[in-house]
């Protein structure tokens, strides 16, 4: 069962005639406008090499890049190039920013609203479709109506599946017409809610506008951050009525926990802004990691008291760090914990320096990274998720196990 | 200190200084990291720049983290993993700038913190004793600080006199004059005979350098270099000579030239977080719209990170998103324009080429003859050098 999901793991981008493949689980990295926030391509380099794919990943939420316009219309070359970015890039524009929440009741049935610097933005398949033509992204969310909560009527719900299922068709439909989109691909915002009929209904009716066309590259869906039973068979059911071959973008699931269950279900495609998160709150990966080797541990025997007990960050705002003049994490190899101590950083946040969430964000990602990494191997070495979950739980556990 | 090589048209040398941490190469400029750290910006990142020593801020330090946390951390090289060289000055200076929130005696100077309202009793011994725990390679003196613009002489006068006598209650309380320099601060206002009595009293002093003081507080700029060259002509050649709170580029080329070697000054670092980029032509408002269409880098031939990665039109748009990497990356650039001037100085003098770099510099601030200001033409001729 879990052979069937893990074997599609595999990311492929055409590129410039180039066969790109990456190897899942992805993480993209999350930007506003293009940068990470508090980092400079220079202070990103500290990342160690191996932690960044060669093909690396870059999320740029549409609010962050809509109120340009001036700048938009004058450049001629695509997003990465505005960003400065380098050529072994691919960009990824998404509708809404996922480290914010939108505003509730401003869509409509002509327009999806987002929020910028400016402020609100009305966009129509029409006048999004042109910001995707000005920023001739790699990848691009269709744009949806996903502003739907669990409380909402199963009439508001059916609206954002017939509304979005629209906005889809006209965005494909100035896709094919357009010549300056010829190598951007996109991913679909899957809809309906709370109510899995209605998720069914989307994912067919998407199927029969889509098919055939080499446009989808893959969809998105608006997680929870814990995986639920609901979110689970939302994901079987894009499996059955869609490409179960093509990635699916749950943006903001990051906590390691939580990173494990979604890839049992054989998502794998993910983001930093749960990083952006933690670096926003002062607090800092500490959760212990492991060698592939020392995944022995029967999977059977995950206990709730240890998944309780689990602590995956430190709160360098906390005033117990003001003399803790050790590193972040002790075997660490990045920059912050090298050169840097908790006292220190605690003293940076505590005086309001900019520096502190530059060496949070350092450390952070870093710790972030090395786990997608420690999972790759894990997975190319057939470890079960199950185990996988239960030796994490293990090596940070605070009880002994027999 | 050694000297590399002197001027022979004006009073500007080029020196090492040789200092715990690291060997600096005068005439340079310190860029300010108040509280221990560069806003922003990683060591690693200055020294990738090449910045041999920075400040940081006795006042700020000693409320946050304070004495005993920076005593536990070992020193502030440990503390903010710089091991180059540390300025730090005494606390004096926030005298003048948060006048309403002092009170003046003989003993020291009271502080009452402007944010949580905490007191503070700053002595020459407290200063000492902050600064000893800090560790920076040099140390300034407490100093009673006057404002330029204080026009009572009798005022200066005791200002003049307080300092010297603050400068000894100084030396003696300093408890390692093996691993830090000590500096005493040249004070006497816009007096010219005051200057002098504070420059013979000090300089009577053993001390590895000196420090030109009390002045950039809103002077004249003919006072202001009036002042410097007779503050340069007491102190002794062979001992650096660091000029406060000069960070201007026109300002440093005259400085220089009038002979100090050493200076600091938020403005390049401040004004980068504000959005704006120091170029040799003068400054470049990034912030503003007229960049949101200009592809090219800030400055052509900088050899900064910045400019070899971004455009300004990036740039601009990340300042309108309040990103807080633009920060970061005008800060690189204006870090490395403010170093990549220095050097030049240094290698002109070297060449003994310093007028033409003199002229040559200037001239593109004010490439129309009429533009320049009076008091550059006035100190740069003191100096043998015509402009304008």
């Amino acid at each position: 069962m879990e052979d069937g999901k893990t074997q599609q793991m595999l990311l492929t981008f055409k590129k410039y005639e180039k066969d790109l493949k990456i190897a899942g689980p992805v993480c993209m990295l999350f930007t506003k406008t293009g940068c990470i926030p508090h980092l400079t391509q220079e202070t990103l380099s500290y990342l160690n090499e191996h932690l960044l794919n060669t093909t690396t990943f870059y999320e740029i939420p549409a609010p962050t890049i809509t109120d340009f316009q001036e700048t938009l219309q004058v450049h001629d070359g695509d997003c990465a190039e505005l960003f400065c970015l380098s050529h072994s890039c691919l960009t990824c524009l998404l509708v809404q920013d996922p480290t914010k929440k939108a505003p509730k009741g401003y869509n409509t049935n002509k327009s999806v609203s987002i929020w910028t610097n400016g402020g609100r933005v009305n966009l129509t398949p029409t006048s999004y479709m042109s910001i995707v033509e000005a920023l001739r992204p790699d990848i691009f969310e269709s744009l949806s109506d996903g502003d739907v909560v669990e409380t909402d009527s199963k009439k508001r719900v059916l609206k954002s599946v017939d509304r979005s299922l629209k906005f889809v068709e006209e965005c494909i439909e100035i896709c094919k017409n357009s010549k300056k989109l010829g190598n951007s691909k996109m991913i679909c915002a899957i809809q309906g809610g709370h109510i899995l009929k209605e998720r069914k209904r989307f994912c067919k009716e998407l199927s029969v506008l889509t098919k055939g066309s080499e446009l989808v590259w893959g969809y998105t869906l608006d997680a929870p951050k814990d995986i639920s039973d609901a979110t689970k068979e939302i994901i079987n059911c894009i499996r059955e009525e869609l490409d179960a071959g093509k990635p699916i973008l749950v943006p903001g699931v990051g906590h390691p926990l939580s990173l494990i269950d979604y890839m049992k279900e054989g998502v794998f495609f993910f983001d930093s802004s749960y990083v952006a998160g933690l670096v926003e709150k002062k607090l800092a990966l500490t959760y212990k990691m492991f060698s592939v080797d020392e995944c022995v541990i029967d999977g059977e025997s995950v206990n709730e008291g240890a998944l309780k007990k689990f602590e995956e960050t430190i709160d360098l705002s906390d005033k117990s760090y003001k003399t803790a003049f050790i590193s972040i994490v002790d075997d660490c190899s990045c920059y912050t914990c090298k050169n840097h101590t908790c006292g220190y950083i605690h003293h940076l946040i505590n005086v309001n320096e900019m520096l502190a969430p530059v060496l949070l964000t350092i450390h952070n990602l870093h710790h972030h990274l090395s786990f997608f990494k420690l999972l790759r191997s894990c997975i190319e070495k057939k470890v079960p998720f199950d185990t996988i979950k239960a030796t994490l739980l293990h090596v940070n556990g605070k009880e002994e196990m027999v | 200190m050694e000297i590399i090589a002197t001027c022979s048209y004006t009073k500007a040398r080029v020196g090492k200084v040789s200092l715990p941490h690291q060997v600096v190469d005068t005439p340079v400029f310190m860029p300010v990291g108040t509280q221990g750290t560069l806003k922003g910006v990683t060591p690693q990142q200055l020294r990738e720049i090449g910045i041999q020593i920075m400040l940081s801020n006795t006042y700020h330090l000693g409320n946050e983290p304070g004495e005993e946390v920076m005593n536990e951390a070992g020193g502030l090289h440990k503390f903010m993993g710089w091991d180059r060289a540390l300025l730090t000055d005494s606390g004096g200076f926030q005298m003048v700038s948060l006048i309403k929130l002092t009170t003046l005696t003989e003993k020291g100077v009271d502080f009452i913190h402007p944010k949580n309202g905490s007191r503070m009793l700053l002595t020459p011994e407290k200063s000492m004793a902050i600064q000893n725990s800090i560790g920076a390679d040099i140390m300034m003196q407490l100093d009673d600080v006057v404002s330029s613009t204080v026009t009572d002489k009798k005022r200066v006068e005791e200002a003049t006199h307080r300092s010297i006598r603050w400068l000894d209650r100084c030396i003696s309380a300093h408890s390692r004059p093996a691993e830090q320099y000590l500096f005493p601060i040249i004070q006497g206002g816009l007096h010219e005979d005051l200057r002098h009595e504070c420059l013979e009293a000090m300089t009577k002093r053993h001390t590895k350098g000196f420090a030109v003081g009390g002045l950039s507080g809103g002077e004249s700029k003919d006072d202001f270099w009036k002042t410097v060259t007779i503050s340069t002509d007491g102190l002794p050649a062979n001992k650096p000579r660091y000029l406060m709170g000069v960070g201007y580029a026109a300002d440093l080329v005259v400085c220089t030239a009038l002979g100090c070697d050493m200076f600091d000054c938020v403005f390049p670092t401040r004004t980068a977080r504000f959005g704006s980029a120091l170029v040799p032509t003068g400054q470049l408002t990034i912030k503003s719209k007229e960049f949101a269409k200009d592809f090219n880098p800030i400055q052509a031939d900088c050899p900064c990170h910045t400019c070899k990665t971004y455009t300004r039109a990036y740039v601009h748009m990340l300042f309108r998103m309040q990103h807080p990497s633009a920060c970061h990356m005008l800060t690189i650039h204006n870090v490395t324009y403010q170093f990549t001037l220095m050097k030049s100085m240094r290698e002109s003098i070297i060449a003994d080429r310093f007028p033409d770099f003199i002229r040559k510099t200037l001239g593109r601030f004010y490439p129309t003859i009429g533009d320049y200001p009076s008091w550059i033409v006035d100190a740069l001729h003191s100096v043998n050098v015509s402009v304008g």
